[in-house]
């Protein structure tokens, strides 16, 4: 069964670069630009995984994973936020809403997949 | 990988965007608009060109980006102030990161010593006391603050599924899950043994992950024995569903070491108690430390029993393991690349950010200049299949004139979408702008605000990337020759700081670029010296105002007193005329003494296609751009009057238009019939200047496709380009105002007395 992984950032780039790792290890990849995008993306493919960024206009990403943490139907899926070495409290306050794992920013294809793999049913 | 490449084309592109919404929030912020969002924005444009950049590895922006990004983060979060020498300070920073940019693109290189001062600047904006110590994260709340629920009562599921099921927690015997069949005859080297004892926090489940997840993962190290301990689950009136209960005791067999298995535990790092211990635990032993922690007096008896269960939450255990992602081309719809690192075709305006549903599409820009010389193609083949049936003598009402009229129509509107999904908004030149005025000002010390209007009139790509150069000369001349020092406008009773505008507007079918400083104007006693003594003009030629200012524009001209570093260097108005006119564009300039000059630069929309007029001059069939033409006439013998020895006037309602025969200005002929023997059109030059053109006879509209004269032959006085009429002839495209000019500096003395002898 394909394993459908919904990426929410607004940089384009990095979209693509998640999409690029994503697709080619065999995921469904769906996308949003910003926290309330990925609200609406969620409800119309139910994903298997979340990657979101913290960083986003609108809804941002710990307002996004609190608003995933509070919805019944969402609650229980996994979601990895994309973070920065630097950043250590963003980490945290990410954690702190309801992250299930982290990516470290720039991430390479083979640890994302890992991270995937190691919080998706 | 052409995958990677074409993101990183997309990376720059966003660049560029990002960069664009950097400037823009921050000439927001320097107009005092510093609400949130605003520095927000600022903020993210820079942290995620700081991204992108981490993902292909571009460190020297990395670096720089993130000292930017440190500073605005200290902004945004109300650390420091925001105050106009910070914002002025950021613009600067925003430039530097513009060139770190560049340079990753490979265009251009960045001065180093420029950045580093700069980061510099930025890490003493960040932290004025500057200990260069790293900054302390702002210290977030512990998280692995107690577990509310640590000594409720178990479950054993995670999250969702607990509840559903009601006798769960009565049936529940604690088990041993053997993971690996072969566990158990493994001989057990004592060093390779380890007991791992993990006992969840609810936070764990609310964060979505899953205990069964972490045995899979810990089974991927080696054969595991997991042991579970519900004894501190307790009566299921007492359960909260919410709450974690159970214990998991698991024996891992492994070469690899405690990191590893640590490893397996970083995401749940604070949300469970985690004991991990070298060596075989007796199982008793084990239960019996955990049993200190947890709930005493269990009702269930918390026996470990021997039965080794393949339980189905570990079923799925050998995960499906995604092969790594190879360079393969993704099966996902990926953008169609870009092979050339050119800006993308159609650039929506606004939809900068498509979602999964409304995908923009990206296209080889080569596709679509292929499809526009195609449709030319089209609009010429057309012409001439109209032209031949025209000859055949059908009538216009018969099907097949209709039929032909319905093609030509389609024809029409295909050239017309073609044309705008080429066609771009200036914004991406305009954008530019703002930069080069602040280092223009910069370097000559004068103070100057930009002002732009009409960044969204559209215009065709081929002449957007034709519009940089002359606007940046122009821009340059207005600020270094335009602009009075702030002392001498403070003399002037003016406001210290000048105004620069630069504004894009569309005006009879073509591109209109006004640039306009408020400043002195132009010197005409200098200029008008100046060209005398270069010898540009004679000393005692009498010039209009409007003459004298034109003179820059004559080659060899340059009126800074000093080579400036700016506007110097030998490039004077005169290329850019040059180059404008290249184009099919001209440029003018408009002076008020102590107010300031404009100058206007036109160019077409397109340089592909044109309406045009097609005439005969002389024997020769012309092509008059409609977009010039205000109206045509047969003029009568008393409109006609003479001017002057040679020159004459048609009188047109209540004004008067000076009479061209274009056959004499373009040395068709050397003597002009009289003009109410042919057809007058007249015309609107760029300036709004009126003339009278005349010709032999008009053959009708037509849209032509235009084919550059100086590409395929060389630039000629008054014709703008050249076309391939229907019946495969070549005809030329008259320049109205290069016409209208050639007559005001008076044909070369005419032989004949007057145009309008024929009275």
């Amino acid at each position: 069964m394909t394993r459908t992984v919904l990426t929410v950032d607004d940089s384009r780039t990095m979209r693509d670069m998640l999409r690029m790792a994503l697709a080619g290890a065999g995921f469904n990849v769906v996308e949003a630009v910003d926290g309330e995008h990925g609200l609406e993306v969620l409800s119309a493919h139910r994903p298997d995984v979340i990657i979101t960024d913290i960083n986003m206009p609108k809804l941002d990403g710990f307002g996004f994973i609190e608003a995933v943490r509070v919805d019944d139907d969402y609650r229980a899926i996994p979601i990895l936020v994309l973070t920065t070495e630097s950043d250590p409290s963003k980490k945290q306050r990410a954690r702190e809403a309801g992250a299930t794992g982290w990516i470290v920013k720039p991430f390479n294809p083979e640890k994302l997949v890992e991270a995937i793999r190691r919080v998706a049913a | 990988m052409d995958e990677l490449e074409a993101i990183k084309v997309t990376f720059f592109q966003e660049c560029e965007e990002l960069l664009a919404d950097l400037e823009g929030g921050l000439l927001a912020m320097q107009d005092g608009n510093d609400d949130g969002d605003t520095v927000n924005a600022v903020f993210r444009a820079v942290h995620s060109i700081k991204g992108g950049a981490g993902a292909f590895g571009l460190e020297p922006l990395v670096r720089f980006a993130h000292v930017f990004e440190t500073l605005l983060d200290a902004l945004r979060s109300n650390e420091i102030p925001g105050t106009p020498d910070l914002t002025a300070l950021l613009l600067r920073a925003s430039d530097v990161l513009a060139d770190h940019v560049s340079a990753a693109r490979g265009l251009g290189v960045v001065d180093m010593d420029v950045s580093a001062a700069m980061a510099a600047e930025l890490k003493i904006a960040t932290d004025p006391n500057a200990a260069p110590a790293a900054p302390a994260p702002v210290a977030a709340a512990p998280v692995d603050a107690a577990p509310q629920y640590v000594d409720a009562a178990p479950i054993v599921i995670g999250a969702d599924d607990a509840l559903d099921d009601d006798d769960l927690g009565f049936d529940f015997q604690p088990m041993t899950i053997t993971l690996d069949a072969q566990a158990a005859d493994a001989a057990v080297l004592d060093g390779n043994v380890w007991t791992v004892s993990i006992r969840p926090k609810s936070d764990l489940y609310r964060k979505a992950n899953e205990t069964a997840l972490l045995l899979r993962e810990l089974s991927r190290l080696g054969p595991i024995q997991a042991t579970l301990d519900d004894s501190a689950l307790p009566a299921l009136e007492f359960i909260d569903p919410e709450a974690a209960y159970v214990t998991w005791s698991v024996r891992l067999e492994t070469d690899q070491g405690e990191e590893a298995i640590r490893e397996v535990f970083e995401f749940v790092d604070g949300d469970c108690e985690l004991e991990i211990t070298r060596g075989e635990a007796p199982a008793a032993d084990v239960l019996a430390s955990l049993l200190d922690v947890a709930a005493p007096a269990p009702e269930l008896a918390p026996a470990a029993i021997e039965a080794p269960v393949e339980a189905p939450v570990v079923a799925a255990a050998p995960a499906p393991e995604p092969a790594a992602p190879a360079p393969v081309s993704a099966p996902a719809p990926a953008p169609v690349a870009a092979n050339a690192p050119a800006a993308p075709a159609a650039k929506p305006a606004q939809i900068d950010v498509p979602g999964p549903g409304q995908s923009v599409i990206r296209v080889d820009p080569e596709r679509i200049d292929r499809l526009i010389d195609l449709v030319g193609e089209l609009v010429i083949n057309q012409a001439m299949l109209a032209q031949r049936v025209g000859e055949y003598g059908i009538a216009p009402s018969s099907n097949l004139a209709m039929g032909l009229d319905e093609l030509e129509q389609l024809t029409r509107e295909i050239q017309d979408s073609v044309m705008a999904i080429r066609a771009q908004p200036v914004k991406s030149v305009f954008q530019r702008m703002p930069r080069l005025v602040r280092e223009v000002a910069n370097m000559t010390g004068k103070q100057a605000r930009l002002v732009m209007d009409g960044e969204n009139t559209e215009v065709d790509k081929t002449v957007i990337e034709r519009l940089s150069d002359p606007i940046t000369h122009m821009l340059r001349n207005a600020i270094d020759h335009g602009l009075e020092s702030p002392e001498e406008r403070k003399a002037a009773g003016k406001n210290p700081e000048g105004v620069v505008r630069l504004a894009a507007l569309h005006r009879s079918g073509r591109i209109v670029i006004e640039v306009q400083d408020d400043g002195k104007g132009i010197n005409r006693e200098r200029v008008h010296s100046i060209a005398v003594k270069k010898g540009l003009i004679s000393p005692d030629l009498q010039l209009t105002d409007e003459e004298i200012d034109n003179l820059i524009f004559l080659p060899g001209f340059s009126t800074a007193d000093k080579i400036s570093d700016v506007s110097g260097r030998g490039v004077g108005m005169d290329v850019v005329k040059r180059s404008v006119q290249a184009l099919g564009g001209r440029i003018s300039i408009a002076s008020r003494p102590g107010q300031g000059s404009t100058f206007t630069l036109s160019l077409p929309l397109t340089l592909a296609v044109l309406d045009g007029m097609v005439v005969d001059v002389a024997g020769e069939t012309l092509v008059i751009p409609l977009a010039c033409i205000v109206e045509s006439l047969r003029p009568k013998a008393e409109e006609i009057r003479p001017l002057g020895p040679v020159g004459s006037v048609l009188a047109v309602r209540d004004s008067f238009v000076p009479l061209i025969d274009v056959g004499l200005t373009l040395n068709y002929r050397d003597r002009s019939p009289a003009a109410t023997e042919g057809v007058v059109l007249l015309v609107e030059g760029e300036d709004g200047s009126r003339a009278a053109l005349v010709a032999d006879a008009i053959h009708g509209q037509r849209q032509v496709v235009i084919k550059s004269l100086e590409q395929n032959y060389q630039q000629v006085e008054g014709v703008a380009a050249a076309t391939i009429l229907g019946d495969g002839r070549v005809a030329l495209i008259l320049d109205v105002d290069a016409v209208i000019n050639l007559r005001r500096r008076g044909p070369p003395l005419p032989s004949d007395p007057t145009l309008i002898a024929a009275e």
